[in-house]
This record gives C-alpha cells, structure tokens and sequence, in this order.
C-alpha cells in the first residue's frame, strides 16, 4: 500500500480543488504511466513523456467523471494505454477511427462494475505466478528485465538483446495477453460465485 | 464452450453475465484458450481490464524509474489551466539536421530563423481543438565539442546534465504562426535572447542562415530556458511574467503559450 492518504481521498480533495492532492496522485502514478508507454517499442523517449503528460492532463481533467476514485491509477492506466496506441495510430494510419475508440473506452472506463472486482494485491500475485509458470526463454528474459526489472524500456531491450523491436513488442503483448486471459478468468470466477 | 464475443466480454466485465454463463467462462479461459486469448489482445482500444492488468503489472516492479518532477507537473498544470486538449509538451526532435556548421554564440542580436515543413506525422498541438494559446515546444540539441571541426550531437532531454564546454542548439516547433520569445531565466528575471515571428513547423534557431547554440560556458548550475509565444507581439512584461514562474496564460493581454526546458551544467 502506499504511503498517505488513499487514491479515493486524494481524488476526493484534488475535486474539492486542493493542488496538494493532484500532485500527490502525480507523484503516486506517474511512473507506472510511464511504464505502459514504456512498452510501445516504437516510441522513444519523447514519445514516452508527451503521451504520459497527455494522459495526465485527460485524467485530471476528467476526474469528476471518474465514479470508482478507489481505482485511480487503474483508470488512469487506461487513458495512457489508449493515448498511446492513439499515436501509433495517428502515426501509421492518420487513425482517426482508433482516437473515437479509445475516447469511448475512457467514457467506459468510468462506469463502476455491478459487481466487485478482485482486489489489486490478488491480481498482483496473479501475475507473479504467470511470470513464475513462463517457461524459461526469451519471453521470460524480457518480461523479467521490463516489468520485474523495470530499468530498461522496450525499445533498449530490444538492443540489450540484439534483437528487433518487434520482436519485444511481440513478446511483451503475448505476455500481457495471458495476463489479461487469466485476469479475466477470475473477473469470471467471482461474477460465478456472486448468485 | 463459446469464445469470447464482444457483448460476453462487456457484459462479464460490467457484472451483469449470468453466474452460470460466468462461472463456465472461468472455466474456458482457465483452460488456457488461444482463440480467447488472441481475441482480448485484438481487441481495438483499452477498456478497464487493461487498465487493471497494467497497474499489477506496474505494481511488479520496485524500480523508482520513471518518476515525476517539478518542470512537467508544472507543465500539466498550465495545461489544465489553459484548458487546452493535451499538456503543451515538449521535444520530440528528428534527428538528422543539418546542425554540424559551426557552433555559434547565442545571445546576439540579429539571430534569424530557418523555417521547416511541419512534421508528417509530428505533433498536432491541441488536437483538433481550436483555441487561443498557439501549440508550442521548445526542443533542443546539446552540442560537444571535439577534438575535429564535426561537434557532436545529442538530443537533449529537459533536467539532463551537460558540460560547460557544451552549447544547446533550440528548435521551436508552433501549431500556427506565432511571435516567438526565447530567453534563459536567472532568478525571477529572464533575459531575451530570441525574438522573431516565425511559421507554423519546425525553426531551428540561426544565425546568418547558419545553425547557432547557446553556449553554457561560464554557466554552472541548474539553467532554464522559455519558450514564449503568442499569435499577437509578446511584450517584455509576458517574458516577465513566465520568468517569476506565473502561468503565462494568466496575465493580462493575449494568450501567451510557453514551453521550459532545463539543463544543469557541471
């Protein structure tokens, strides 16, 4: 858990208009942001600031519309997921499809479940027991030096390896979709206990 | 067992699936379902299972990489206050210039500009959002010297550390044509040393048609630069104003745009 008040509470006072607030949440979750556009190999390190500055500036900015203030940094996790491939988009495609769907998603991702969700410390471990049933290879390698490690972006592992970045890109999003995989399968397993 | 479809996901994910139909689900995707699997990661766009999913993910590390500071939480907060789409934020530089001429001393009169295109597929500013402040960056190059007549060159990134011995070479890039104020800021006061209307895109600073740097020889310390613009004159009052660290939008007269970038020289 982290130091201070909670996320709700500091959503709470950053509405109430206390700056002390917003920079607490800033200072709580600006780097994970920057972590997720950390992982888009194709960004350098430009793109990775201006996508979490961006993304900072939306969630402030939308933190009325925010109706789980307990699930702050998740949210905001959202919107620089979505700033980012919005980008990527923008960048190869003019995208202007993938900005309408990521700004729906930021509106979605606004509504509370009708149901609980499992807690954050329980879809850690999750993940640390993925990480520690992986194989041992070269996805093990980078999703241990990305997201265990955490010094390196994809783009320098890719050149720690001597490999291309979507090679990177590839193997960080197969992990990333098992996670998500098996994070849904307990979403499921709760909803399944709840009748 | 059916595979995810879109209307099974949301309705899981909103809480709304039958237990039943969940409790089944659980059971397919424990199973380790490629089809599925490749399903959740075509999906278009993040919803609030990426979200959660990249918060545990952030949560594995103990890395304090990545952290944040003054210069862009002060950033955000213009932004917010400007109301502008996104944070007036800075540098993204195309390596590749033509910047190995010489390395000329900044701070003179009579510095003019070399306008460029702008980018293809660079910055779009407010994003579509038409509004008063005029989009800006200031971007910069830090040159070395060498022992040759090539400096080297790397692109600077705010807060970075740079020799005495070094220059900075500054880029404005502008959403549209603007007045363009440069200075470096000592104590609440600023000193100009850049003042022209340039156009919409990319202006490598020059001087006499050549690339010139700021040298930080005699400078030691933390240094910080403006950028300001605003579609009418910026006044010495703006330059000022943003010197003493007021949002530069909040004084009176026209919008002004400003963008910081802060090097420590030792």
């Amino acid at each position: 858990m982290p130091d201070g008040p909670d996320d709700a509470a500091l959503v709470a006072a950053a509405l109430r208009g206390e700056a002390g607030a917003q920079r607490a949440l800033y200072d709580r979750h600006r780097p994970a942001a920057w972590r997720v556009a950390r992982a888009f190999a194709d960004f350098d390190a430009d793109d990775i600031d201006d996508v979490v500055q961006e993304s900072l500036v939306r969630a402030f900015r939308s933190l009325a519309k925010l109706k789980e203030p307990e699930r702050f940094g998740p949210w905001l996790l959202t919107i620089t997921r979505n700033r980012a491939l919005s980008r990527l988009a923008r960048r190869r495609a003019g995208g202007d499809l993938a900005e309408e769907l990521a700004r729906e998603a930021e509106v979605a991702a606004t509504e509370p479940p009708a149901a609980p969700d499992p807690s954050a410390a329980a879809e850690l471990e999750l993940v640390r027991r993925i990480i520690a049933e992986l194989p041992e290879g070269p996805e093990k390698v980078t999703v241990q030096l990305f997201y265990v490690e955490g010094a390196l972006s994809a783009r320098e592992i890719a050149e720690r390896l001597g490999v291309g970045k979507s090679a990177i890109t590839m193997r960080l999003e197969r992990f990333r979709a098992k996670v998500k995989r098996r994070l849904l399968a307990e979403v499921a397993r709760l909803r399944g206990e709840g009748s | 067992m059916m595979h995810l479809t879109t209307p099974t996901y949301l309705a899981l994910l909103d809480g709304t699936l039958p237990a039943g139909e969940a409790r089944a689900l659980a059971a397919h995707l424990d199973a380790g379902c490629e089809a599925c699997e490749g399903w959740l990661a075509d999906r278009t766009g993040a919803d609030r299972l990426d979200g959660r999913v990249d918060a545990a993910l952030a949560a594995l590390s103990v890395a304090t990489a990545g952290a944040g500071h003054d210069l862009e939480y002060a950033r955000l907060t213009r932004a917010l206050a400007d109301g502008a789409g996104a944070a007036p934020s800075r540098r993204r530089w195309v390596v590749g210039l033509a910047v190995a001429a010489a390395v000329l001393v900044a701070g003179v009169a009579g510095l003019v500009q070399r306008p460029s295109a702008p980018a293809p597929d660079g910055w779009d500013g407010n994003k579509g959002q038409a509004g008063p402040v005029v989009p800006l960056r200031l971007r910069f190059l830090v040159l070395l010297p060498r022992a040759g007549a090539v400096p080297g060159i790397e692109k600077g990134i705010s807060g970075q550390v740079v020799s005495p011995e070094s220059s900075l070479q500054f880029q404005v890039e502008l959403g549209r044509e603007a007045d363009v104020v440069l200075a470096r800021v000592t104590g609440a006061t600023a000193e100009p040393f850049f003042h022209a209307r340039l156009p919409a895109g990319r202006t490598v600073v020059s001087l006499s048609g050549q690339p010139a740097a700021y040298p930080m020889a005699q400078l030691a310390g933390p240094q910080r630069f403006l950028a300001l613009a605003g579609a009418q004159p910026v006044e010495p009052a703006d330059v000022d104003r943003a010197a003493r660290g007021a949002a530069a939008a909040a004084g009176p007269g026209q919008p002004i745009s400003l963008d910081v970038i802060e090097v420590h020289v030792r």
